[in-house]
């Protein structure tokens, strides 16, 4: 008995060993919410060094603007974080609430688009294209009879398979393309493991297409050491010279996509620069229900080169006006002419 | 590194204790009687997980549950087989009832008691078991890391009360246990890793990490009272759980309370030929 009373005497201290500190959890008033908020960025967000951002600074200037609204005011409440939270300049941080979200889009709405749906579907596509998973694909003729194999990609949510790819680049190969040009202009992202996937058509062998570091903190620069994003070569494989179009509006995965294919040599960049977008988002909720997505983990480029910023082409290309009004993606004409050229190069 | 170091030493105690047990189990007679408690729950629950946001989710669990107790056969008056399987579902909303969670977990437990009978009346068994929790939690509102699910490992001690007494010349009970782990290895991932790295990249086992008193407090409580009927006998009573974790900084809140409903049994399994021999089995639990 005497055993017993000891063991269980134990048994109980030991539960109590540990005083653990409990998190503070926020009232449901406008102040509660931004000290949620801000304090979930503070913590969770990961690019506050490389943005140079005083997040500090940003508490005590939003703080009194909290605290002048009137608690039944969920509009200007709203809008007032959603302007603290542009700070981070950050196209992954939206702020959701019941009647609006809250977004940041200068990455794109700063630059010319560089692209023309309509232009793509009634004169480069037309009703003849084929579509494999969520690739559009066709073979363009210039007026020389030169042929190049032309993929349309628009959203890395849309998948696609080995079997897919097998048939466009079976197409392609039997139509003697002199190459390819993969268009993914104004595709905003999506899933990463379809970007890795995608680029794996496309290199020449397994190799490291970026890394990424976990936030293993609570620190502003609480970070693992570089992790590997390892790209298996596939057995369906492209095999030709490749242009791939990009606009601002490319971002996330998208994003990803062009920083794995970049260094290929048989790949060329063209068009402008990427919206970037390198940060893989995540999200949080407020006491009042509203959620907050964020940059949660940084990824870079095979170099340890960060992409948030995005990524630069290798030929700087816009869609001119006056080509465009002619019915000419200069884009699509000038990727066909440098394919051509590497070609004759080789 | 040496996080692989104490997995291992843990996986080779586990598979120690299991082997033992299990070799004592190949032991037991099948005369032997078995006590099992079948228990339907219901209960609020409570959770503030800080790696999905810092707010309290609260609502309805219902659980199920088996509890097993089986002497074992080396020395059947002291030495009792300890089994456990239950399974709930749970629906938590926030305050602001602008989300929702579905839990569901299961747990398996494994273990053996040293019983102590201090009376005719009154008995405890004490030991530990090893309990595998795994659960799956689905949020409608997260829309970059809508399912998450968590394992743990886990070694526990336990101890077990069980007191007879008279009342309108029928015996009644009453059953009280407690237990809590004294080491494990759960997952949890940092603050920053959300699941979809965890996925593509595969990275599960640099997700678990050692837990034990300095970053896990847990306590399994509950407490039921036996009423005799003719067929069976009604078990009625009260359960919970309490548990608090801060691993890799991340804080994590559960507290459960239920109300049980269920029936106990105690029963052994008899070859026929085996009957007329056992006519005058002395009942180990009564």
């Amino acid at each position: 008995m005497k055993n017993l009373v000891i063991v269980s005497f134990i048994f109980f201290f030991c539960l109590s060993c540990k005083n653990m500190d409990e998190i503070e959890e926020y009232d449901n008033t406008n102040i509660g919410n931004f000290e949620s908020l801000w304090n979930t960025i503070d913590t969770r967000y990961c690019f506050f060094s490389e943005k140079k951002i005083n997040w500090d600074s940003i508490y005590y200037s939003y703080k009194p603007k909290v605290e002048a609204l009137g608690e039944q005011d969920s509009y200007s409440f709203f809008y007032l974080m959603d302007s603290m939270l542009d700070n981070l300049k950050d196209g992954h941080v939206n702020l959701y609430s019941n009647f609006d979200v809250g977004k940041y889009w200068d990455w794109y709405e700063k630059y010319p688009d560089n692209y023309n749906s309509e232009l793509i579907d009634n004169k480069y596509l037309g009703s003849n294209y084929k579509m494999a998973g969520g690739i559009k694909y066709s073979v363009l003729s210039d007026n020389n009879n030169s042929k190049f194999g032309y993929m349309s990609y628009s959203d890395f949510n849309a998948s696609f398979s080995d079997q897919n790819m097998y048939y466009i680049f079976s197409l392609f190969k039997n139509s003697a393309v002199s190459g390819v040009i993969l268009d993914v202009r104004n595709n905003g992202g999506g899933l990463m493991t379809l970007s890795e996937k995608l680029a794996s058509y496309f290199i020449s062998e397994d190799k490291i297409g970026g890394y990424y570091r976990i936030k293993n903190g609570q620190g502003h620069d609480d970070f693992s050491n570089y992790k590997p994003i390892w790209l298996t070569r596939s057995k369906i494989n492209c095999d030709c010279q490749v242009v791939v179009l990009t606009n601002r509006k490319c971002f996330s995965a998208t994003n990803n996509f062009v920083s794995y294919v970049k260094d290929e040599k048989n790949v060329t960049i063209l068009g402008d620069t990427t919206g970037g977008g390198g940060g893989m988002p995540f999200s949080s909720i407020l006491p009042n229900g509203w959620s907050v997505r964020f940059s949660t983990f940084p990824q870079y480029n095979s170099n340890k080169n960060s992409i948030e910023n995005g990524i630069a082409p290798e030929v700087l290309d816009s869609l001119t006006q006056t080509n465009e009004l002619k019915g000419i993606d200069n884009l699509i004409n000038d990727a066909a002419l440098y394919i051509l050229k590497l070609n004759r190069g080789n | 590194m040496y996080k692989n170091k104490i997995m291992k030493h843990l996986l080779v105690i586990c598979i120690f204790f299991f082997s033992i047990l299990n070799a004592l189990a190949r032991g037991e007679k099948k005369s032997l009687i078995t006590n099992s408690r079948m228990t339907f729950s219901v209960g609020e629950l409570s959770i503030l997980d800080e790696y999905i946001a810092p707010i309290t989710f609260k609502g309805k669990r219902y659980k199920i549950e088996n509890v097993r107790l089986k002497p074992l056969s080396f020395n059947p008056e002291k030495w009792s087989r300890y089994l456990k399987l239950n399974a709930s579902y749970a629906r938590l909303i926030p305050e602001s009832n602008t989300s929702a969670e579905m839990n569901v977990t299961f747990n398996f437990a494994e273990g053996m008691h040293y019983n102590y009978r201090l009376s005719d009346k009154f008995k405890i068994l004490a030991g530990g078991f090893i309990d595998l929790d795994t659960y799956v939690r689905y949020f409608s509102q997260n829309s970059n890391n809508p399912v998450n699910f968590d394992v743990s490992l886990n070694l526990n001690a336990s101890i077990i009360c069980f007191y007879k007494f008279k009342l309108w010349n029928h015996d009644f009970g009453l059953e009280g246990y407690a237990d809590s782990p004294l080491i494990g290895y759960m997952f949890c991932p940092y603050l920053g890793s959300p699941y979809y790295e965890i996925y593509s990249e595969g990275n599960y086992f640099d997700n678990m990490n050692v837990t034990s008193f300095y970053n896990k407090n847990v306590l399994k409580y509950g407490l039921n009272f036996d009423i005799p009927l003719d067929f069976t006998t009604l078990s009625l009573g009260v359960s919970g759980l309490y548990y608090k974790s801060e691993v890799r900084d991340v804080y994590y809140k559960y507290s459960n309370f239920n109300i049980n409903i269920g029936f106990v049994l105690d029963f052994m399994t008899l070859k026929r030929s085996q009957k007329d021999k056992y006519s005058n089995l002395k009942v180990i639990y009564k």
